[in-house]
């Protein structure tokens, strides 16, 4: 297979990136961090650039980049790569999410740095493994890889209720992971009473599942689910978000809200699709009806909520609902459009809650207790601002747009309740980003925001009007040229 | 010259001036109104030309094949559907870029002279150069999709610009009323474009005239399409956004809420006209919803003390007119009214801005009187554009308004019922605008003193668009509609009855403002107002109530009885119980040696007795 | 007649026992001082293990008769016991001088116990078993009452005593039922008997179970578990720590060969296995279910980990499961045995390092504020709380991993999906004092935490372990899977 060894580098530079970390000195965390993100980033351009657009036919004919070392062959555990037109946009995302959670300034650049910068970069691996992995074990490894530096997070640089959510939270998603753990478990011994060979390989088990039945094959579907639903989250396993939202340190809400959630969406494309195909077919009516409702439920309980990282949460569901319609389309289109609406999702909830965190640094510099007439006060930041709330309420001609639209489209011949239904989401979508948005913005400037002009903080920096300018212009820009997120399909 | 170049320069004045406004901004500087308002009124010049270029373009070719295409590049393709980013130029849409860039750019002019206080007026002018842009987009669109980009961006447009002074919370409330309205529209369309997909294969316009359907389908699109439009164009059931959209500035008011984005629902309506055609249910509710809309808000206009409220009741009703000319199959007579109406309409709002300007945002009719000798321009235009929109011969309005009554009577989709209404509302329509004219420019003065001394006619700037806009209004009517776009089937014939229904309309008109005028000229107090009438018959707390207090509710609800109810406690319950049968099974641990054994020794006999007796043949 | 070569098998055994006689020698010339019998101790299990270890057979031999079996499982199985003795030597030695039991008795009776142990594990005759056993347990007990001026601990050592010697008895009565069913008490001659029996097998049915319960008396499975918290809580922690380890490896092995006793792949014996699987299943389900809830509600570490050996005794019971469909799966009980010995011992040592408050044991409590207070040992925590979790990277994931494959293709998918509820539970008590680690700032009343050097490098030692076979287990799997369960 053409270049070999490449792929592991998306793995092994973060990890080294973690380790690193305890070298660089407390002061210069974030500038290391932001580095090595932009490192990460680099790379992973450089790598979905060699797969998009590959040069070799072979590439070309399967738009993929693979890599196979053996690891453990008692479990047919083996460290098998591969990044195609489906992995490449997550592991793109988590390079760009990680860049834009580092940027962010705060206690945990001040209370061990070094801690925070390593347990980000181990992080980015563990995701990085999980979005590349073609074999069920390694993703499952990766997959729990992932909770340990989110609870850690979380547990020291988090805000009051940060020790009853992160358990709800750990004891929720490791529930369902552990189900899915005994499926996977379940589908290797059918593949050893098979062949008397071990392999977690997904292709192999999809040769597996091909020869099944859907009924004996129906708990094992259920299993996987349970593990990528809650993830998600899915009504109704969302119970744990708002808590974690709420009480995690920005970076990690970032993270949470903008890849590990893509993490489940990820794991219904690339597994349980080819694996349960049939048994998903039975079931799809449930399915579709579960992400419509949760489009609904999430964006109403976003309505009545006050705190603006509660409501970024619930439209965080909302909009994930809208992605998990197009994956319950269950045909090639909904899943390309699922990610990029994905993608558009991902961008979109980090870079506001990039915005929040420094709307928030503002209100803090000029001790407010409640918002008023910002916009005035930061022209640029609430120009970026708003470009986010058009993306989020996926105006034409955003990113957003074009994958909420794709997927409803491609949804729609599959069940046409359950599409209008989610599409009302559009409506209600529009009327909290707007109550935020004007919450925030609008109404008469305050006084005090003026008159403190020594502590009152300046407009944008340089630093991040540059990544903001950056975001908006790849959501405009894809939103017209959306085209190479659906190569392939 | 290609047609990118139309949409391509109001994009570039937006850019200039949203990114000049922006560093502006960001250094607490600001640009001034004259070089902000001439980037964006040259720009929309420079596109209005390209708009007459092409005209002519289209003039030249051939009556059926009427067409100029480009596309720019692929925008949507996926599974079966291919979205090119493709702009059309047909008879249709020729008649609606050249209202857009032609009464865009005067408005434009206006407006430099409107906002020269304001204190960030290249925002202003970049939020208006967006609009003109989408609005482009959404009459030049070859897709639905592409329509649906214009559709939504000029509903943001309008979004911004009516809550353009943020600082007040009602104008933000206003502009968010008329986005969420909007929205509700878009779902329809969107749900539409789905419906379209999935039966019509295409969601090409042209390709959709060609596609064949059921009528059952064409029922279903086309009321989907309707809805939407009622949101756009501010039909019953969602026309109640409209007379609040006046809060913002008055330019916005003539652009936007009269001459351009409120008649995108008759640009779909008849361009989707073949489709929507082929089921008489949908033409009968749109003709009844138009006719209702042009009755009942002309009654509200009668009502109205706020001079902008007045003419936003009568842009709902004159709108209502264009929507039952499709409604008949008119679809000719109906862009014509689109057209006339966005020359006299904004004539009209831009006088009202003048009169507004000069007595210092005073916009209580009850509080003018008597301004005919100290704004001569203004009246004397204003008194033109109240001819053209009453309907007296030879100005504008009267053809094409005239048209649409005839129709609404004798095609096949008419009858009887349609035609008094419309006539009805014809009649309050010179009713209402007399009544305005008068209490505005006729009569003694009641405005107060203070103001009284400083009242002067507004800058050139301001004062020439009234007089091309005057011309327009008078003159737009004598040749038809510029264009044959279909509708209209064989109805001419019948010219006696033609001539009856113009002379009966002129007369009705005619009395209505006999009335009008006794009643207002000596009028010296404010008049008491019919509470009823003048809140908007009361639709508007209506839907407050039941429609956004049930969504709310819902919320409310679904998060006490849902949310904490079930979702919440089942996490704490389980925690709970796991918790408890930890404790229970605790309670075995007595920690005296003597129990210990005691138990184990239990166990180990029912062990034994297990084995002992069914060592072999348990279950 | 025993020949020399029979001798020179059992070189690491007999290495072991001269090492006991000196130490016991010094202890009794020196009394006054420590240091020589801990040295001596140390040296003798740095003899054995490396006798042991560097000359594994290939090949399993029958000895004495039938008496014992020497093959690889039982030098492993001396080597693991005598490294798990330096290394507990080691990390708590410091422990040991704090809580004045720093006595050369002390470690005499170590060595007799490893001795005990080791027998235990490579003996074929249920006599030798039992002699082994009561070798085995009898310096457990006295070990457990070490603390003498603690009344927890006498309490516990008599608890554990009489228990012990109760269940020794019912191990003694099962033999008897097995003789007199079979009319032999070794191991290998009952697996000939039973590939061609007829007539009734109640007696032998009865014997079985009976023998089986003493060991897993031992292992402390549910219902026969209720000595553990008290006893764990009581004893030493050096000595708890030897205990949860180094006694319940052997106990496993032994119950591993006598769930084998009879070849139950024999039609004969086919619905007979049947049963077994039934016992198996309720007890290990039992030791998960109740080990694991119970564990969320304890504050003590001790008892703590006193609940969670019992669910660790269910799952190494899940594995014990998938054996008697096919024996080949025996492995995963070994990786089990072996990963949790490892991160358990660990676990103890860290805990032997706190200082005591007014006579308490030591309690999640005493955790917070770690990460500040002791950074390093918070990092030692975490990783040792997190393979016992099963969170991957640590050896805790694979040990967990084998035994649920092992009984998922034995079919019993049921009993799996049990084991993962229980997994979920028990890793939120696992959490728990990471949690109070990371997040809570220090409680007034903590604990101090006192890190000796040498603990701290075999914490370190224990802790590499746990991830470095954590990330590439290949050789210990391959390794521990050519280890077969012998007839």
């Amino acid at each position: 297979m053409e270049n070999i060894d490449t792929l592991s580098v998306l793995l092994t530079v973060p990890f080294a990136g973690a380790l690193l970390s305890w070298v660089i000195p407390r002061g210069l965390q974030r500038l290391y961090a932001i580095f090595g993100s932009c490192v990460v980033l680099a790379l992973t351009i450089y790598e979905t650039a060699s797969v998009l657009f590959a040069t070799t036919a072979s590439q070309a004919s399967s738009l993929a980049l693979e890599q196979k070392l053996p690891w453990v062959p008692e479990l047919g555990l083996s460290l098998h790569l591969r990044l195609d037109s489906v992995s490449c946009w997550f592991v793109a995302l988590n390079a760009v999410v990680a860049l834009l959670a580092f940027s962010l300034r705060g206690s945990w650049y001040r209370k061990n740095p070094r801690l925070f910068t390593s347990l980000g970069f181990f992080l980015v691996f563990a995701l990085n493994s999980a979005f590349l992995s073609a074999n069920l074990i390694l993703f499952y490894l990766a997959y729990e890889a992932v909770y340990v530096p989110i609870i850690l997070m979380v547990g020291i640089w988090g805000y009051r209720a940060k020790a009853t959510s992160v358990y709800r939270f750990f004891l929720m998603s490791f529930l369902g992971s552990v189900m899915m753990l005994v499926s996977i478990i379940y589908l290797i011994s059918l593949y050893h009473a098979q062949t008397g060979q071990y392999s977690s390989s997904l292709f192999d088990l999809i040769q597996v599942t091909s020869t099944q039945s859907p009924e004996s094959l129906r708990w094992c579907f259920w299993g996987f689910f349970l593990a990528f639903a809650v993830k998600v989250p899915l009504f109704p396993f969302h119970g744990w978000l708002k808590e974690v939202y709420v009480n995690a340190p920005m970076p990690v809400t970032i993270w949470l809200s903008a890849i590990l959630s893509k993490l489940g969406v990820f794991g219904f494309i690339r597994f349980v699709g080819p694996l349960f195909s049939e048994v998903a077919q039975r079931d799809q009516g449930l399915l579709l009806a579960l992400a419509a409702i949760s489009v609904i439920y999430a964006a109403l309980l976003a309505i009545r909520s006050n705190g603006p990282k509660t409501l970024l949460a619930y439209s965080s569901i909302s909009h994930l609902g809208f992605v998990m319609v197009g994956v319950f389309a269950l045909s090639p289109s909904g899943n390309a459009a699922a990610i990029l609406l994905s993608v558009g999702h991902g961008l979109v909830s980090s870079m506001l809650f990039f915005l929040l965190h420094l709307i928030e640094e503002r209100k803090e510099a000029l001790s407010l207790d409640t918002y008023h007439g910002f916009a005035k006060l930061y022209p640029t930041l609430f120009a970026a601002f708003f470009v986010g709330v058009l993306a989020s309420v996926s105006l034409p001609g955003t990113l957003n747009f074009a994958g909420e639209f794709l997927v409803l489209l491609h949804a729609y011949p599959a069940s046409a309740f359950c599409t209008i239904l989610a599409s009302f989401g559009v409506i209600l979508g529009a009327v909290y980003m707007l109550k935020f948005y004007q919450r925030i913005g609008f109404g008469k400037e305050n006084p005090s925001a003026v008159t403190t002009n020594g502590t009152a903080m300046k407009d944008l920096s340089g630093y991040d009007l540059l990544i903001l300018l950056a975001l908006v212009l790849v959501l405009i820009y894809f939103g017209f040229q959306p085209a190479i997120f659906l190569k392939g399909n | 010259m290609t047609l990118s170049l139309m949409i391509l320069f109001p994009l570039l004045g937006f850019l200039i001036n949203g990114i000049s406004h922006l560093i502006a901004a960001r250094n607490g500087k600001r640009v001034s109104s004259e070089v902000s308002g001439w980037i964006a009124t040259l720009a929309m010049i420079a596109s209005f030309v390209v708009a007459v270029y092409f005209y002519f373009g289209l003039k030249a070719m051939p009556e059926d094949s009427r067409m100029i295409e480009q596309t720019l590049f692929q925008w949507l393709k996926l599974g079966g559907l291919s979205i090119p980013f493709m702009l059309r130029l047909d008879s249709l849409s020729v008649v609606f870029a050249l209202v857009i860039t032609g009464v865009g750019s005067l408005i434009h002019l206006y407006s430099i002279g409107y906002m020269n206080h304001d204190e960030t007026p290249a925002k202003f002018f970049s939020y208006l150069n967006f609009f003109c842009f989408m609005m482009l987009n959404l009459v030049l669109g070859a897709t639905l999709p592409h329509v649906f980009l214009g559709w939504e961006g000029v509903g943001l447009a309008s979004y911004l610009l009516i809550g353009y002074w943020y600082a007040d919370p009602e104008k933000v409330s206003a502009g968010q009323k008329a986005f969420i309205m909007n929205r509700i529209g878009d779902l329809a369309f969107l749900i539409a474009m789905f419906v379209a997909f999935k039966h019509f294969g295409t969601l090409d316009l042209v390709d959709l005239q060609k596609a064949n359907f059921s009528p059952e389908i064409a029922t279903v699109f086309g009321l989907l399409i309707f809805f939407a439009c009622t949101g756009k164009s501010a039909q019953i059931p969602l026309f109640t956004w409209l007379p609040d959209a006046m809060a913002g500035p008055t330019p916005v008011s003539a652009l936007i809420h009269a001459a351009t984005m409120v008649t995108s629902g008759v640009y779909l309506l008849s361009r989707l006209q073949h489709i929507i055609s082929a089921s008489n249910t949908v033409m009968m509710i749109i003709a009844i919803v138009g006719a209702a809309t042009a009755f009942i808000s002309a009654l509200i206009a009668c009502a109205q003390s706020d001079i902008k409220k007045v003419l936003a009741y009568s842009t709902v009703s004159q709108l209502g007119f264009m929507i039952l000319g499709c409604g008949v199959g008119a679809f000719d007579a109906a862009v014509f009214h689109v057209m006339t109406h966005a020359f006299f309409k904004a004539l009209l709002f831009l006088g009202a801005g003048s009169v507004i300007h000069a007595l210092h945002e005073e916009q209580n009719i009850f509080k003018m009187g008597g301004l005919r000798a100290k704004l001569p321009i203004t009246s004397l235009t204003f008194i033109v554009a109240w001819a053209a929109i009453s309907g007296f011969p030879p100005f504008s309005g009267f053809f094409s308004k005239d048209e649409i009554i005839f129709q609404s009577l004798v095609s096949d989709h008419g009858n009887g019922m349609l035609f008094a209404t419309a006539v009805a509302a014809a009649f309050l329509t010179a009713f209402y605008m007399t009544r305005l004219v008068v209490l505005v420019f006729f009569g003694q003065s009641r405005v107060e003193a203070a103001v009284e001394k400083k009242i002067h006619e507004s800058p050139k700037t301001m004062t020439i668009p009234l007089m091309v806009l005057a011309v327009l209004a008078f003159v737009g009517g004598w040749f038809g509609a510029p264009v044959h776009v279909g509708g209209l089937e064989g109805a001419s014939d019948n010219h006696s009855l033609e001539i009856g229904v113009m002379v009966g309309s002129v007369v009705l008109a005619l009395l209505a403002a006999w009335i009008a005028y006794r009643k207002y000229a000596p009028l010296k107090t404010e008049e008491k107002a019919n509470r009823f009438l003048s809140s908007g018959m009361g639709i508007d707390s209506f839907y407050d109530r039941v429609i956004a207090g049930g969504t709310r509710g819902l919320a409310q609800g679904i998060y006490r009885f849902f949310e904490e109810f079930v979702v919440q406690r089942i996490l704490r319950w389980t925690s709970a119980a796991v918790d408890l049968s930890g404790n229970m099974l605790k309670v075995v641990q007595i920690g005296s040696a003597q129990a210990y054994l005691m138990m184990i020794l239990i166990a180990v006999c029912i062990f034994a007795i297990w084995f002992l007796k069914w060592g072999t043949s348990l279950g | 007649m025993v020949s020399f070569d029979q001798l020179s098998v059992m070189m690491p055994w007999l290495v072991l026992s001269v090492g006991i006689l000196v130490t016991m020698m010094v202890s009794v010339i020196r009394v006054n001082t420590k240091r020589p019998a801990q040295i001596f101790a140390l040296l003798t299990l740095a003899a054995t293990f490396f006798c042991a270890i560097t000359n594994i057979p290939t090949s399993s031999e029958i000895i004495f008769h039938g008496a014992m079996e020497i093959s690889a499982l039982s030098y492993l199985s001396i080597a693991l016991l005598s490294g798990l003795g330096i290394f507990f030597i080691l990390g708590t030695s410091r422990y040991l001088t704090k809580e004045e039991i720093h006595l050369s008795d002390y470690y005499h009776l170590l060595l007799i116990l490893i001795l005990g142990a080791s027998v235990l594990m490579s003996a074929k005759d249920l006599i030798v078993m039992f002699i082994a056993l009561e070798v085995m347990s009898l310096p457990a007990y006295t070990l457990t009452g070490f603390r003498r001026n603690d009344p927890k601990s006498n309490e516990a050592a008599i608890k554990y005593y009489i228990l012990g010697g109760a269940l020794g008895a019912i191990f003694l009565m099962g033999s008897s039922f097995i003789f007199g069913a079979t009319g032999t008490t070794q191991l290998a001659s009952i697996y000939t008997w039973s590939q061609n029996v007829q007539g009734d097998l109640t007696l032998f049915y009865v014997g079985h179970v009976l023998v089986m319960i003493a060991f897993l008396f031992k292992v402390a499975a549910v219902p026969f578990h209720f000595w553990k918290p008290d006893v764990y809580e009581g004893a030493p922690t050096s000595v708890t720590g030897i205990m949860a380890t180094m006694i319940t490896a052997a106990a496993f092995v032994v119950l591993a060969r006598l769930i084998h006793l009879v070849d139950l792949g024999n039609t004969e014996w086919l619905a007979y296995a049947e049963n077994l699987k039934r016992l198996i299943r309720l007890v290990s389900a039992l030791s998960m279910i109740v080990g694991s809830a119970i564990l969320i509600t304890q504050t003590n570490l001790k008892r703590m980990l006193a609940y969670s050996s019992i669910s660790h005794t269910g799952y190494v019971l899940l594995g014990l499961l998938g054996t008697l469909s096919n024996p080949d799966q025996i492995y995963s009980v070994w990786i089990y045995i072996f990963g949790y010995s490892l991160m358990t011992s660990g676990l103890f040592v860290l805990i032997s390092q706190s200082e005591p408050r007014a006579d308490q044991g030591t309690e999640l409590i005493d955790l917070t504020g770690m990460l500040k207070r002791n950074p390093i040992n918070t990092f030692f925590w975490s990783i040792f709380f997190f393979s016992m979790a099963g969170m991957p990277f640590t050896i805790g994931f694979f040990t967990k991993y084998f035994v649920f494959m092992s009984s998922m293709s034995a079919g019993e998918a049921v009993y799996v999906v049990i084991a993962g509820l229980c997994a979920v539970v028990s890793a939120y008590a696992y959490l728990r004092p990471v949690g109070l680690m990371v997040m809570r700032d220090a409680d007034p009343s903590a604990a101090e935490w006192r890190a000796s050097p040498v603990g701290h490098s075999m914490v370190f030692i224990s802790a590499a372990f746990v991830i470095v076979w954590g990330v590439m287990p290949n050789a210990i799997i391959q390794f521990l899977k050519g280890i077969p369960l012998q007839h």
